[in-house]
Formats: C-alpha cells, structure tokens, sequence
C-alpha cells in the first residue's frame, strides 16, 4: 500500500521514492505547485479508483494527508 | 474530479463583487466596475461571464470571461473566449483551485484565450495545452505633456528636484505634423463608423472583431469616458477608440483599426487625435497596445515619438486546434481581454 502511493506522489511530482516523506507539504517544493498538486489527484483517482472532491483536494496538502486518506478510502 | 465550481450567472452577485473588490485578489475595481464588468445584462445576453469557486458563502476563487468572435481564415468566425480575473483568495489553502477554474474554462469552450496576466498566468497556463505567443502585444506610450517624462525622472533619481507637480510638467510636448487628409470626425462614445472597423474581419489571418454590443459596453463604463474618430479617404477608412479612467483624467488609453487601405489614413488619424487629447483634453500621456508583429504600425507609432514599453503573452487554448490562429492575432489592441480596462498602476496604490 505504502509503495504504491509514495510511487504514485513521485511521479507526480517528480521525486525520487525515497524523498517522500510524510511531512512533505504543498507548496514546499518548486515542482509541488497548484498543477502538480490537481495531476496528484487525478493520478490518485486513477490509482485507487475513488473521486475526490473539491473541498477534500484542498485538505489534502501534506504527504501524511494523502496516506491517511488512501487508507481510509482502499480500506 | 468532483467539483463545485459553479457559473457566475448561478453564483451570488454580491459575494462576487465582494471578492472582486477585495484588496490584494482585486485588480482595483470599484464595485460600480466589478458590477458593469460581470452583471451587464445588455452586454452578457444569456452568455456565461465566468466560474467561482464557493465554499461557506465565500469566493474562494473565480475566473471570468469575455465572450467574443475570432475571424478566421479557414473556418470563418469562430467563438473566443477571453479569460480575466482569474485569482484564488488564499492559494496555500486552496491548492489546486485556480487549476480547477481554468480547466472548467477549457472543457466548456473550445477556444480560449488570453493576454498577459499575473505571474501565475505565466508559469502555470503555457503547461496546460495551450500554445503561446511570446510578447504578442506591446504596449507603448507617447508623453504629450512634462509630466510623464519628470515624473520617470525622479522615480530613477531619489535627490532630483520635485517638477512634476509645478507649472512645468503642464508644458506641451511638440508633435510630429503629418500630410494628408486632415479633419478626422470625433464623437463622444462610440460612434457607427468606427465601430463598423473595430467589427471587419482582416484578410488572410485571424482577428478578434468586437461588435457594437462589445463597444457600446465598453462606453457604459462606469469608470471609463471613451471616444471615438473617424477619418476615410473613399473607401478606405481608419478609426480609433480612446478612453481615459475618471480616476486618472490625463492618461489615455487607444486603439486604432483601419480598413484595407485605410493605413495611409493611419498616421493624419494619430496626429489628429494626439493634438485633440493634447491641446483640447489636457492629456499627459497616451498609450497604446498593437502586435509586435505589425511592423508598418510600429513604425508610424516611433515616428510619432511612442516609446516601447513592456509586452504581453498571448496564450491560447484550442480544443479542436486553433489553426491558423496558432501564430496568434492581428491586429492586437487594448480590447483584447481586459488590458484596457484594468486600472493603472498609480490607481492601486
């Protein structure tokens, strides 16, 4: 689970796995930008099959966020 | 994604305007403007003006639109979309809205556009599909009195002497006299004539045409006393719109169009206009937005000592591909998206 979605915030933003950290968070580093970040969600949408909404897109801005939100949704 | 950016026209008017006018997202409008822009009835006639992002009763992010008509070559005229205003209230808490707001834009219309912007404009849309045009527009600016050119030279030099609030910076700056057929008819707002240019298709290439609907617009301008010139020469015609904001009474703003042919009635039309806004409206400076394309028009503008200033972007979305309009359009003015419109700079501050 772990693997697949630190794979799926590096490629979106275009890291090296092993620079996600779960305090990484929206706007603290130049390729996390207001782009990247919608790219994110829809490879999340993609990924795990779910639809996220405007109001939860917003809420979703650190890399912990997107983890306990992954669980709660694949659970 | 599910999304409840909902259209302007289902969006409540007054958190609308609240947001417009708003410091710091705004770009200065009063609320009589922020009205007049997005709430016309004339003017918007059943069309969508734009896309807001509400949560709690509040903006969090808009973009609005400027519905218009493209000319061109190979699929005749063609509906364009002029996107303004785009801004979200508190980006770091919002991330991704302004994303959302224009690809709502995108996936509605088939051809969107737009000029200059913010720095965001910059980074961010020249990624999403859309071709750009780099430095599409130039703005220049001709001084018709000292006062511009005192008020540059003590912005540059902190211990130059303070002239431009004297008498001096009142003087008339001499202006070029041209040949050629003089007499160009004036009117107050926007006259038949020079709207019936300002609505022509250019031949061979794209071109934004504004129609009365779009002019008459513009002359309701709560903020804005516009005028218009005229001047032709059988069946070739120039014409020109000019207006300033109440806000900043010497400042002009100009758009020229002409007809095929009408380029040689360009050069007695400036002349004509300059010495009016001048001599008889106490203008201190006029400034004008053409194609950095448009070489000939560039010429006429230096020659009448129009100095170059900064230049603009073009970025345009075709879903269907913008064909031939991909190198952009001809001619450009202050019409196109809201250049004209927004407040100076000084007005800001």
């Amino acid at each position: 689970m772990t693997d697949k979605i630190d794979g799926v915030i590096a490629q979106a933003l275009k890291l090296a796995p092993d620079q996600v950290r779960d305090d990484l968070a929206y706007g603290s580093i130049p390729t996390w930008d207001s782009l990247a970040h919608v790219s994110l969600m829809l490879d999340i949408e993609a990924a795990y099959d779910v639809e996220i909404d405007e109001d939860t897109m917003v809420e979703l801005t650190t890399v912990g966020a997107i983890k306990e939100y992954v669980q709660g949704v694949a659970a | 994604m599910k999304s409840s950016i909902t259209p302007l026209s289902a969006a409540p008017a007054e958190l609308v305007v609240d947001y417009l006018t708003q410091p710091g997202i705004g770009r200065g409008y009063s609320r009589a403007e922020a009205e007049w822009k997005y709430f016309d009835g004339e003017f918007n006639g059943g069309r969508e003006r734009g896309f807001v992002s509400l949560k709690d009763g509040r903006v969090r992010g808009f973009i609005g639109m400027i519905p218009v008509t493209v000319a061109t070559p190979e699929a005749g005229d063609r509906d364009l979309i002029w996107t303004c205003d785009w801004s979200v209230a508190d980006q770091q808490s919002n991330p991704g809205i302004g994303i959302l707001l224009l690809t709502k834009v995108h996936r509605q219309y088939d051809f969107v556009a737009g000029v200059g912007g913010t720095e965001d404009t910059r980074s961010l849309v020249p990624r999403m599909g859309t071709r750009t045009v780099a430095d599409a527009t130039v703005v220049l600016r001709r001084p018709l009195r000292l006062r511009p050119l005192l008020e540059r030279v003590e912005k540059a030099a902190r211990f130059a002497p303070r002239l431009s609030e004297t008498a001096l910076a009142r003087l008339p700056i001499p202006l070029k006299r041209v040949a050629g057929p003089a007499g160009a008819t004036v009117s107050p707002g926007v006259s038949a004539a020079a709207a019936a240019l300002f609505d022509a298709p250019a031949h061979g290439i794209c071109s934004v045409r504004y129609d009365a609907r779009h002019l008459a617009w513009l002359s309701r301008s709560p903020s804005m006393h516009v005028q218009s010139a005229h001047l032709a020469a059988g069946d070739a015609a120039a014409g020109a719109l000019f207006w300033r904001r109440h806000h900043h009474p010497t400042r002009w703003r100009l758009a020229l169009r002409f007809s095929p042919g009408g380029e040689q009635l360009v050069e007695p039309l400036l002349a004509s206009i300059l010495a009016r806004l001048r001599d008889r409206e106490g203008a201190s400076l006029v400034s004008i937005a053409v194609s950095s394309s448009d070489q000939p028009l560039l010429d006429t503008l230096k020659r009448h000592a129009f100095i170059a200033g900064e230049r603009h972007e073009l970025f345009i979305t075709g879903g269907q591909g913008p064909g031939s309009c991909e190198q952009g359009f001809a001619p450009m003015s202050y019409l196109d998206t809201d250049l004209g419109i927004v407040p100076w700079a000084e007005e800001l501050v």
